[in-house]
Formats: structure tokens, C-alpha cells, sequence
């Protein structure tokens, strides 16, 4: 029913394209993550579903009405498209009480009283502050604020729910509490969400597909863990803390793998599955620091795809160890787990110091192959 | 970020009258230096004593300094009980209610206009406000005294030579009169008041209520008129008080009407037709101010009770209302505030100053100008008002500086007083403090020496300008992180010398603006120098209205039109050195 769809989206402030040409099918009940760091047009595609931006172009429709149409001039306000939206200020009305914020859209709505407080003391119960709906918004915590302001996007059952960056004003462990509760309460409204984050572990934890935007163009749309292990670029692999990507040459392949050659020389690293391209043509990988191994120094020459490296850094971090290695030329960075993940001198596997003399190898089946970035329709080549 | 920060200085002194636990605080008030206690005492002296001294002065027959007087309640009874008492506070209230909410509505609109549309010349509206906010009161009831003469006025002139009327439709000299020109002025100063909060509001507050559902017209009046509400109303009430206590417009343009307020009556007691009956004035100046008390104590009571923080948090940035072909009513707007509150007055009053007679105008002369110059009593009343205006102005924002200071980075019991009494000058209109000046002084031996010598009317013209110049004084202050001083200290510098050497030299670019704004307030103030010169000492307002009040408008006209060319000029002087200062930084 409230299926989103958006086609050929463009927004430009003067001189400034904020989002090109971005296509999207939310389909109805789906939970969406618009993922990517500030100024990637991530802020400005939500609003423009909401109605608060007058896109430059394009067409969208919520629920199979359009509400934006460049071509048959159509843009219905705001007010008029049922939507919630939490916003990232919260935008709690400080002369409102907590109820009479959550109440505001059935006001709207024109719901009768009786059925309205009923609803209010519903969405309040929801959101686990039942007996605060006669505070004001300034006596209430940024974690209670947010929660009214959640209710508040609710309480009239939109047929489709805004998040712009709710969570990004509170600390970490009410987050993840939040995020429990946004979910929860999206499955049992039954409405489409879309959520606007540049916290790619918010993005993951919630929702059914990511979008990851950079540059005011959708980079990448898959689930969490396809964006998480397979990024298309360059981009996306580091946004998505890939720690090691190297440029280099696609070398001999056969039935498991092919041979990579890190431009900066020395003996080929393995990567599995198909090659890019025919042999000597350009490839990029990228492998997180955990999908480097260590190996037994002898292996180094004897097996394929172990280098030999040199310990540049060693840094303590808790459950692992980062490793910077200087493997024949290329730098890489290895992450080492301590065992248990306690992180206590007695039970951790021996890591090496800096200045030691290790071999290291990439896991083959994690090194991600990636492709070109999109390039942005209108932009110079 | 948090409302439980560091309390904004901009509040201080107007958040209402000092309380507290009074064990707590003098225990605070034993770490307090002899610098602080020396501030204390100069409060006392300047703002509480002479506020203390009408009270005193309303129990008292005859002059405070007479011995032979005697001590009754009957004056005040006398003035409580008199019908004719009522007649003005009816009078005052209408002018004070009327003014203030059509100013309100007008600087709303261009507040609006600035803050939120696309409305062409909107940059012109600030400096504009700026201008009507510092010109003299005198300047705009002196010019619009002349320029709605129904008979020569240049307005009437034209509308007469376009329908062969006998007499123009405009005469100001009457209750619209009047009140036109209140409000004109009055626009200035509320658009100063509302356009922080204007500027301020939360876009995504007027957002949330959109996407909640409701459309624009149902959320201008359900989130924008609440949320500005205490603003708004706060603002209200100060051009309220304001215009309650006005003396010039009154006394300029209200009394040929017929209309009397408290100002005006309370000057006529003094020295009018009715002059010497001191008590009475007195009595007319507490009731006067036991209202502006009681307002604004309900003000404070009002907007204390709910917290409106705003909550903070990254604001999208959004586009200007685009308002279409309506935005060019605006920009008329702009023009015609412009033309009437600006360009019309100094037009009407220059080409006065050149008419032979005013009204003539075929006899164009410079011989206003020569009268003005030949005359050792206007030459010296020009020195005069130049030397306390720049020397006024110098103490007055020293000692706002000073004390806008003390009070944010020290709290305690003493800067609670010393807020408090910068909140007294706020309630005393001027012609009520140039009374208590005169009582205070007359009342003490060696200091009543002081009396009629320019150094009394100095005295009166600082705590005239404090109200205005203490708001400058603590925007700039504010500006200023308590931890600057701190720093200082830690690196071995005292108090003082941290204050002088680091604080005031940050506060150097806007103390001079303060100072510039302090000058011309001085030079321009009516009320205090009117009770407090004598024969020898005498100001540039002083001699405008003399003359003014003797028919001799061309001359008061080309004096008035010196005062103000000289601080244009000055002005002029002081923006051109402030870029030159820049260029020179910037090339360096």
C-alpha cells in the first residue's frame, strides 16, 4: 500500500546539485537506510520526501499517489502527505506538554478527544513513558524528548515514517536502546520507513536494505551485510571501514582465483573468484584488516600469496591488535584478535612487537574485487 | 548547549529583583574585594539614591532642601484623589498602549520580512533601524512638529499644491499625530527587541507541525504566535513602560493638543504654569513609578514561569520564503518607513533651516545659521552638549562595561544588588530622575554646591543613558568567555589589571560603538538637562525647544540640523577609520 517510489530525483540549491538523479523503490512495510557521510544529498532526498524541499526535478509517489511531479508541475505540501518525521533537533514544541506534542498530529487529523487521548496514552505506553505525558518538553531528558518526539511521528499512523539522524544527540548506550524501540514500533505500525544516518552500525542494525550515498548520487543499495562484505567501490569500501585497499593488476587466473599484483611490486597476493578483466588489466581490492592472516614465516616463498612483512606499529585496542606492516613494499594493516577477546595478558595469543618479522597472506575468499564509482550523470569526465 | 550553562549576561540585570538566601550569600560576600564594594557604593549613589529621594520628596512640603518644610502625607493624598490624576493616567496608558502594539506589529513585520522572505531591500531594513533607533527623540518631534504643520508643512505644502486647498488634511498637533510619530520611533527599538527571537526559532519546530499534519495558516497560530509569544510580549511591555514615561513627543507635539501625560504634568509642576509645587510632582512621579514596577514585575512573573529553550541541534539550512508579487509590497513597505521615519524629517528640517521665517519659501537665508553662531549662549550650549556627550558617553559605557563584567563572572550577593540597581534606572523615566538628581543633591551640604554646574547635569545624563547602554555593554561582554580572565589570572595577572589589560582591549571595537550610541543619546536627552541647567548651563535641546516654544522654528530648526550634521560627520569619521583599521589588519 504505502509503496515509495522515487524517480530521476534532482535538487539543486543555486549552483549546488544536492541530489542527482537518484531512482528508489521502497516497497511497502520495508525499513531503508539512507547511509552516508554529511553533504551527500542523504538529508535532501528525505526532506524532499517529506515535502519540506521542492525537488528540482524528478517524480515521486508515496502509497501510489504522486506527490511531486516536475513534469505535471505537482507538489502537495507537507501537511497534506501523511507522513511522520523524527527530526534530528527532536523539534519537540517547548509550550506543548509531552502529550499535547504526541496528541498534535490527531489534532490535526481532526480525531475526536476521547478517541485522541486513548491514542496519546497508546503511543505513550509504546514508548515506555506513560507517566509523563503532562511534562514539558524542557523537563524531560534528550533520551525522554527523543522518545516523545518518536511517539509524536507515530501517533497518527503515517503511512510512511521519516528519520533524519534521530539518534546522533545522545550517547552511545541510549542508542542502541532507541534503535530496539524504533524498530519495534515500526513492525507493529506496519509503515515504510526511510532513515536518514551517517552511522553505518545504526544503519546495519536496523534496517532491510542500506543506500549508501556520497557525492549526491546513490553509490550502492543492498542489504547490511552485502554492503557490508561486497562494496561496489572504492568509496563504499572505505565508508564501510574497509581498512586496506590496494590498487594494482589482475596477474594468472585459474579455477579458485586469480593472482593480484599490488602496483607498488613484489610477488602476487591471492584474491578468489572470477577476474576483473583479462590478465595485466587494472583492479581494485579491498580487505578488511581482520581478513589478513598471519602464517609462519617459512611460508613466505613457498606457498602463493604470502609476503614477507616487518611490524611497523602495534596498537592495543582492547579485544584485538592492529598491526601496520610493511609487507615487501606494501603497507598493510592486520588486525590480530586476542583470545577469548578478553584482551588479558595470560590467555592472548602471542602478538608480535614492532620491529618483528612476521608473514602475512589475505584470506582469499574476503578480499573484495571492486568496480568504478558511478559517475554522475551532468558531471565532467 | 545546555540550559543549565553559564546564564547569558544579556538577562542579568532585567531578570527580575534580586532575592536569594540571604545566609548564602553573605557568606559568598565574605570573598569579596574593597574594587567590588567601591561599585556597590557608586550603585547606590548613582541609580538607588536619587530613585530613594523622590519617595523622600513626595512626603515633604516645599523644596527637599528647605528647612522650613514639613513632613505630609497630604500632597500625595491630594494627587491620589484628584480626578485630574486619572485624566492623565488615561491619557498616558492610551498613548503608552496604543503606540506600543502597532510599533510591535510594524517591527514584526519587518523582522519577519528580514528573518524568513525574499523580499527585495530586506538589508536595508537593519541599518534603517538602526538610524531611528539612535536619533534623539527631539530629532523626530522637532521635524515632524514642522513637517505636519497643517499650514507650511512640506507634506501639507505639496497636497495643497496639487488640490488648491485652502489648509492641508495632516496635522500633527493632534492624538494620530502624536501617536504617528511615537510610533515611528518606537518601530526602531522593538524591531531590536524581536529580531534575535525571530532569527532564533527552531525552523524544524514550524516543520514538525507541517509534517504533522497541519497546514500553515493552522501552525502560524498554534507553534509561531506561542513560540514568539514571550518575545513578543516582553518587548511589548518595555515600549509600553518606554512611551508611559515619554517627554519629548508629549511635550513637543502633545501639548498644543491638549493631551497630557505623566511627563509632561510632572514637569508643569516643576518649572510650567503651575510651577514650584514640588510634592506633587513627586507624588505624580511614584505613582508613575509603582506602575512601571508592578509591569514590569508581571513581566518577569509571566515569562519566568516556562522555560522556552530552544533546543539546539544542527539546523538544516533552509531557503528564503519566496512571497511572489507580494514581496514587493514589502519592499514598499521598507521605502515608505524609510521616507517617513528618515528622508522626509531631515528634508522638512534642513530646508527649514534655511527659510527666513519658517513656512516661507521664497526667502531662502543663511542668516539661522549666522544667528545660531553669533549667539555666545547656542555656541556655548553646542560646547557644552559636545563635552558631556563625549565625555558622558565615555563614562557611561565605562562604567556599563565595568559592571556588566562584575555581575556575569562574579556572583554573589553584591553584583545581585548591583543588577538589581541597573534594573531601578530602567523603571524612572528621565524627568523623574533629573527630580531625584535635584532632590539628592539639594539635599546634602557641600554637594549642593554642585547644583546648576554642568558636572550635575553629567551625573543626570550617565544614569539616562545606563539602561540603553548597559544592553550594549552586555552583548559585547557576553561575547567574551569568563575563561579569557581566568587565563589571564592563572598567568599571573591581578584582577584588575586582567580586566584593563586584556578584557577591555577585546571590548575595544564595540565600546567604541557603545560610546558613539551613549554620545548621542546624551546630546539628545531633553528631560534631565530641562530640570537640572540653569541660566549658564544650558544644552542644544534645551535651546531647540526655547525656541521651538517661542515660534522660533527656522532657528531651532538650523541648530538642531548642526547637531545632527556634526554627528553624522562623526559617524561618518568613526565607520571610515573602522574599515581603514581592517584594511590595514588584513594587508598586514
Amino acid at each position: 500500500m504505502a509503496e515509495v517510489r522515487i524517480t530521476g530525483l534532482v535538487k539543486r540549491f543555486g549552483d549546488v546539485t544536492a541530489v542527482r538523479d537518484v531512482e528508489l523503490t521502497i516497497s511497502d512495510g520495508e525499513f531503508l537506510t539512507l547511509l552516508g557521510p554529511s553533504g551527500c544529498g542523504k538529508t535532501t532526498t528525505l526532506r524532499c520526501l517529506a515535502g519540506l524541499e521542492t525537488p528540482t526535478g524528478g517524480e515521486i509517489a508515496i502509497g501510489g499517489d504522486t506527490v511531486y511531479s516536475a513534469a505535471r508541475g505537482l507538489c502537495v505540501p507537507p501537511e497534506r502527505r501523511r507522513v511522520g518525521m523524527v527530526f534530528q533537533s527532536y523539534a519537540l514544541w517547548p509550550h506543548l506538554t509531552a502529550g499535547a506534542n504526541v496528541g498534535y498530529p490527531l489534532r490535526a487529523a481532526r480525531m475526536a478527544a476521547a478517541e485522541r487521548r486513548a491514542r496519546v496514552a497508546e503511543m505513550l505506553e509504546a514508548v515506555g513513558l506513560a507517566d509523563f505525558a503532562g511534562r514539558y518538553p524542557g523537563e524531560l531528558s534528550g533520551g525522554q524528548q527523543q522518545r516523545i518526539a518518536l511517539a509524536r511521528a507515530m501517533a497518527a499512523h503515517p503511512r510512511l515514517m521519516l528519520f533524519d539522524e534521530p539518534l546522533s544527540n545522545l550517547d552511545a548506550k541510549l542508542r542502541v536502546g532507541m534503535r530496539t524501540a524504533i524498530r519495534r514500533l515500526q513492525r507493529e505500525i506496519g509503515t515504510t520507513a526511510v532513515y536518514v544516518t551517517h552511522d553505518q552500525e545504526e544503519a546495519m542494525a536496523l534496517s532491510d536494505r542500506v543506500v549508501v550515498m556520497s557525492e549526491s548520487v546513490i553509490q550502492q543499495e543492498g542489504t547490511p551485510r552485502e554492503v557490508y562484505t561486497r562494496p561496489a567501490n572504492r568509496f563504499v569500501a572505505d565508508f564501510m571501514g574497509f581498512e586496506n585497499i590496494f590498487d594494482g593488476t589482475v596477474g594468472e587466473a585459474d579455477a579458485t582465483g586469480f593472482a593480484f599484483h599490488p602496483s607498488t611490486g613484489g610477488p602476487p597476493l591471492r584474491v578468489a573468484g572470477p577476474p576483473p578483466g583479462p590478465s595485466g588489466s587494472a583492479v581494485e581490492v579491498a580487505v578488511r584488516a581482520a581478513h589478513v592472516r598471519m602464517v609462519p614465516e617459512g611460508a613466505a616463498g613457498e606457498e602463493p600469496g604470502v609476503r614477507r612483512a616487518v611490524v611497523r606499529d602495534a596498537v592495543y585496542l582492547g579485544g584485538r591488535t592492529e598491526l601496520t606492516v610493511d609487507a615487501e613494499g606494501l603497507p598493510i594493516t592486520v588486525s590480530v584478535p586476542h583470545g577469548h577477546g578478553t584482551g588479558h595478558e595470560d590467555d592472548a595469543v602471542r602478538v608480535p612487537r614492532a620491529g618483528e618479522r612476521i608473514a602475512v597472506t589475505l584470506s582469499a575468499g574476503h578480499a573484495v574485487v571492486l568496480g568504478r564509482a558511478p559517475i554522475p550523470a551532468g558531471a565532467s569526465a | 548547549m545546555t540550559a543549565g550553562g553559564r546564564a547569558p549576561a544579556g538577562a542579568a540585570p532585567y531578570a527580575g529583583v534580586p532575592r536569594g538566601l540571604p545566609a548564602r550569600l553573605v557568606a559568598r560576600a565574605r570573598g569579596i574585594g574593597p574594587g567590588a564594594w567601591a561599585l556597590a557604593a557608586l550603585c547606590t549613589v548613582l541609580f538607588v539614591w536619587p530613585v530613594s529621594m523622590i519617595v523622600v520628596a513626595a512626603f515633604h512640603d516645599g523644596l527637599i532642601s528647605d528647612p522650613g518644610g514639613t513632613w505630609t502625607a497630604g500632597p500625595l493624598v491630594e494627587t491620589l484623589t484628584d480626578p485630574g490624576t486619572l485624566a492623565v493616567l488615561g491619557q498616558s496608558v492610551l498613548l503608552a498602549g496604543v503606540v506600543s502594539v502597532l510599533s510591535m506589529l510594524v517591527a514584526a513585520v519587518f523582522a519577519w520580512m528580514v528573518a524568513r522572505t525574499d523580499v527585495p531591500l530586506r538589508g536595508l531594513v537593519t541599518p534603517l533601524m538602526l538610524l531611528t533607533m539612535v536619533s534623539p527623540n527631539l530629532f523626530f518631534a522637532i521635524s515632524w512638529d514642522m513637517l505636519g504643520n497643517p499650514r507650511v508643512g512640506l507634506i501639507n505644502q505639496v497636497v495643497m499644491a496639487m488640490t488648491g486647498a485652502e489648509r492641508g488634511p495632516i496635522d500633527i498637533t493632534s492624538w494620530p499625530g502624536l501617536i504617528f510619530v511615537c510610533v515611528l520611533k518606537a518601530v526602531g527599538f522593538n524591531y531590536f527587541l524581536i529580531l534575535a527571537p525571530f532569527l532564533a526559532m527552531d525552523r524544524s519546530m514550524e516543520e514538525a507541525s507541517l509534517v504533522s499534519g497541519m497546514g500553515k495558516i493552522r501552525t502560524f497560530f498554534r507553534v509561531h504566535v506561542p513560540l514568539l509569544a514571550p518575545a513578543l510580549l516582553g518587548a511589548l511591555l518595555l515600549a509600553f513602560v518606554s512611551f508611559l514615561e515619554a517627554f519629548d513627543f508629549p511635550q513637543i507635539i502633545g501639548l498644543p493638543a491638549g493631551i497630557r501625560v505623566f511627563s509632561t504634568e510632572i514637569y508643569r509642576y516643576i518649572s510650567g504654569d503651575a510651577g514650584g509645587r514640588y510634592a506633587e510632582a513627586s507624588s505624580l512621579a511614584l505613582v508613575l513609578m509603582v506602575i512601571i514596577v508592578v509591569l514590569i514585575a508581571v513581566q518577569s512573573r509571566v515569562l519566568g514561569r516556562r522555560r522556552y529553550t530552544t533546543m539546539s541541534g544542527k539546523s538544516y539550512r533552509t531557503e528564503r520564503w519566496s512571497l511572489g508579487p507580494v514581496r514587493w509590497l514589502g519592499t514598499a513597505m521598507i521605502v515608505l518607513h524609510a521616507l517617513l521615519a528618515l528622508v522626509l524629517p531631515l528634508i522638512q528640517l534642513y530646508i527649514g533651516s534655511f527659510q527666513s521665517f519658517f513656512g516661507l519659501y521664497d526667502n531662502w537665508t543663511l542668516d539661522n545659521y549666522r544667528r545660531v553662531l553669533d549667539d555666545p549662549d547656542t555656541v556655548s550650549a553646542i560646547t557644552t552638549t559636545f563635552g558631556l556627550a563625549l565625555v558622558g558617553g565615555f563614562a557611561t559605557m565605562l562604567l556599563c562595561v565595568v559592571l556588566a563584567w562584575v555581575v556575569r563572572t562574579r556572583p554573589g550577593l553584591l553584583s545581585r544588588y548591583m543588577a538589581g540597581a541597573l534594573w531601578v534606572t530602567v523603571t524612572v523615566p528621565g524627568i523623574v530622575l533629573g527630580m531625584g538628581i535635584m532632590w539628592s543633591f539639594l539635599s546634602v551640604p557641600g554637594l549642593n554646591q554642585l547644583y546648576a554646574t554642568v558636572w550635575i547635569m553629567l551625573i543626570g545624563l550617565v544614569i539616562a543613558a545606563v539602561p540603553v547602554a548597559v544592553r550594549t555593554a552586555e552583548g559585547s561582554v557576553a561575547q567574551i568567555p569568563a575563561e579569557f580572565e581566568e587565563a589571564a589570572r592563572v598567568s599571573g595577572a591581578g584582577r584588575v589589571r586582567a580586566f584593563l589589560g586584556l578584557i577591555l582591549r577585546l571590548l575595544i571595537p564595540s565600546f567604541g560603538y557603545g560610546w558613539l550610541v551613549a554620545a548621542i543619546l546624551i546630546s539628545g536627552n531633553l528631560a534631565v538637562p530641562l530640570l537640572l541647567a540653569s541660566p549658564d548651563v544650558a544644552t542644544v535641546a534645551i535651546e531647540v525647544l526655547n525656541l521651538n516654544r517661542s515660534g522660533d522654528t527656522a532657528t531651532a530648526a538650523a541648530l538642531f540640523g548642526l547637531l545632527l550634521a556634526v554627528w553624522g560627520v562623526l559617524a561618518v569619521l568613526a565607520l571610515s577609520a573602522r574599515a581603514l583599521g581592517r584594511r590595514l589588519k588584513e594587508n598586514r
